[in-house]
């Protein structure tokens, strides 16, 4: 009788009573008021853990943007504030700082309390409202909220930034970075993104990267020492073995043991130029093993202590080096 | 049963703005976080959308979105778990089945919505189950039913034993003794041991 007492309360309050069932529970109210007190109770308790069920509040505007921008259902123009200035003014304005500083901030043209921050003339360092911290590289961008909401930290960036998140487990940090979103709880770690790639590089902590257009179908989850890449919508892993993924932040390239062709195709990579060798170099004097460390050097500096070191010569062919054996 | 674009579109939209704090909820039981809920709620919508918008009249349509919602949760759990993904900070090694602990946090509940919550916790998992269903989602016991593959029947049982755990509540808070409380957690214990064993 206990147990079908509870099934008739069950229903009484979740609805699918049948009328023999009805009959029956009422009668068993009838019978003793302590038994309506008791389902009294319950039925109040019932409703208090209706607010239970009803937290945590999702954004469903925001959302709902995102679904009707992935559907291709035109939405009704949102609202945006715009603050009263002239262009010229902007420009004038901007155009001083420029001229003045080394670093724009600049707060018009963007809706409500969002902040973009460009790293115009060198390396620029910030402070986010959760107290992270970006480096971000010239020729950056980011967008944040003056406040970050309740239940997530989310920027963006277009460009490449080094980012030192404060942890918080129940507000992850996202970056929408290009055609990627990167999400992590709090570590350190690099992300560069253009509109057709984006790179991202773990220091510490373990981060997620996702394809925007199809986050559930294509994540990866990198930890320290990994390197994942998103590229045409193709997710793949890497490991790094240096630190010289930041060199741009750090202006230190250290090579640990390394064949003296892998420091030359990452020198070509990390300045984005052509480094080659002569075809007429002999496969040993490529795979020379190179110890060495440098600090705040221009390419062409670390090209000629390189091939100090390796009895080679270098030159300039067209936008690109070219390396070969010195007689 | 399909109307014009634009009548489609506002069905949509009302069943997104209707729904989808909802199902985020309903999500989060399963995956723990709010963003990959979230992800999983909208991309459902999207699928719903581009494959099934001649549902979008249909009566069932509300149930139909929270079956997929689900099923899809468990298939992104299942799949995260073939692949050795882990949130080290996070929760342990998540099993597909949902969870109302993560909810503990939210400041805004008091400590009798904290017990309630608790208490439902220890329920055996597809109790749990079944109560999510009726309760947060408003399903009736044979759409419960249909959604998890099992009998109405057992939808009414397990749904009698969630309510046993409001009934000791009751009497916890009328009381509010000690022992009681230690009662009352010997018992969850003995109810959840013999559930499991009775299910499995």
């Amino acid at each position: 009788m206990e147990q079908d007492i509870d099934i008739l309360f069950a229903k009484a309050l979740g609805g699918g009573f049948s009328a023999e069932e009805q009959q029956r529970f009422e009668e068993w109210l009838m019978a003793d008021p302590a038994n309506r007190a008791a389902f009294e109770r319950v039925q109040t308790l019932w409703s208090e853990a209706d607010d239970v069920f009803g937290q945590p509040v999702f954004d469903t505007d925001a959302a709902w943007a995102r679904v009707a921008a992935a559907t291709g259902i035109q939405e009704q123009p949102v609202k945006t504030v715009r603050m009263g200035i002239p262009s010229w003014i902007k420009v004038g304005i901007a155009a001083a700082i420029l001229a003045a500083g080394l670093f724009l901030y600049r707060i018009f043209d963007q809706p409500e309390d969002m902040i973009e921050m460009l790293a115009v003339v060198q390396n620029q360092s910030l402070v986010l409202p959760d107290q992270s911290q970006i480096t971000l590289r010239k020729g950056a961008v980011i967008h944040y909220p003056r406040e970050f909401k309740a239940n997530e930290r989310r920027i963006s960036l277009e460009g490449e930034a080094f980012f030192e998140v404060t942890g918080d487990v129940h507000r992850p940090f996202v970056i929408d970075a290009g055609n990627a979103i990167v999400k992590v709880l709090g570590t350190s770690f690099n992300v560069a993104c253009d509109k057709n790639e984006a790179l991202v590089t773990v220091a510490s902590g373990s981060v997620q990267l996702s394809d925007a257009r199809t986050p559930l179908k294509n994540t990866v989850v990198l930890t320290p020492g990994k390197q994942g890449r998103l590229k045409k919508g193709v997710l793949s892993t890497d490991i790094v073995s240096s630190d010289s993924y930041l060199y741009w932040k750090t202006g230190i390239l250290s090579f640990r043991e390394e064949p003296f062709r892998n420091v030359i195709k990452e020198l070509g990579n990390m300045s984005q130029t052509t480094i080659q060798f002569d075809p007429a170099m002999s496969a040993a004097q490529k795979a020379q093993i190179i110890d060495i460390s440098f600090k705040d050097q221009e390419l062409e500096e670390m090209l000629t202590d390189l091939c100090l070191i390796t009895h080679c010569e270098w030159s300039r062919e067209g936008d690109g080096y070219t390396v070969r054996a010195a007689n | 049963m399909t109307g014009s674009p634009k009548v489609t579109e506002n069905q949509f939209r009302t069943l997104f703005r209707d729904e989808y704090g909802k199902l985020c909820r309903y999500a989060l039981t399963y995956m723990q976080d709010e963003q990959l809920a979230e992800d999983v709620v909208q991309d459902t919508f999207i699928k719903i959308w581009e494959q099934k918008q001649d549902m979008l009249g249909s009566p069932n349509i509300r149930f139909y979105l929270a079956t997929a919602v689900r099923n899809n949760c468990i298939s992104l759990l299942r799949k995260q778990k073939v692949q050795q993904v882990y949130y080290p900070e996070q929760t342990p090694e998540p099993e597909p089945e949902p969870w109302l602990s993560l909810r503990e946090r939210h400041e805004a509940l008091n400590d009798r919505q904290k017990k309630i919550i608790q208490a439902l916790d220890l329920l055996p998992p597809k109790c749990r189950e079944v109560f999510l269903l009726v309760k947060l989602q408003g399903f009736s016991y044979k759409q419960a039913a249909t959604t998890l593959d099992i009998s109405v029947k057992t939808v009414e049982n397990q749904m009698g034993k969630a309510l046993r755990i409001f009934r000791d509540l009751t009497a916890l808070f009328l009381g509010g003794a000690m022992f009681k409380m230690a009662c009352f957690i010997c018992q969850l214990c003995l109810i959840s041991l013999l559930a499991n064993q009775s299910i499995s």
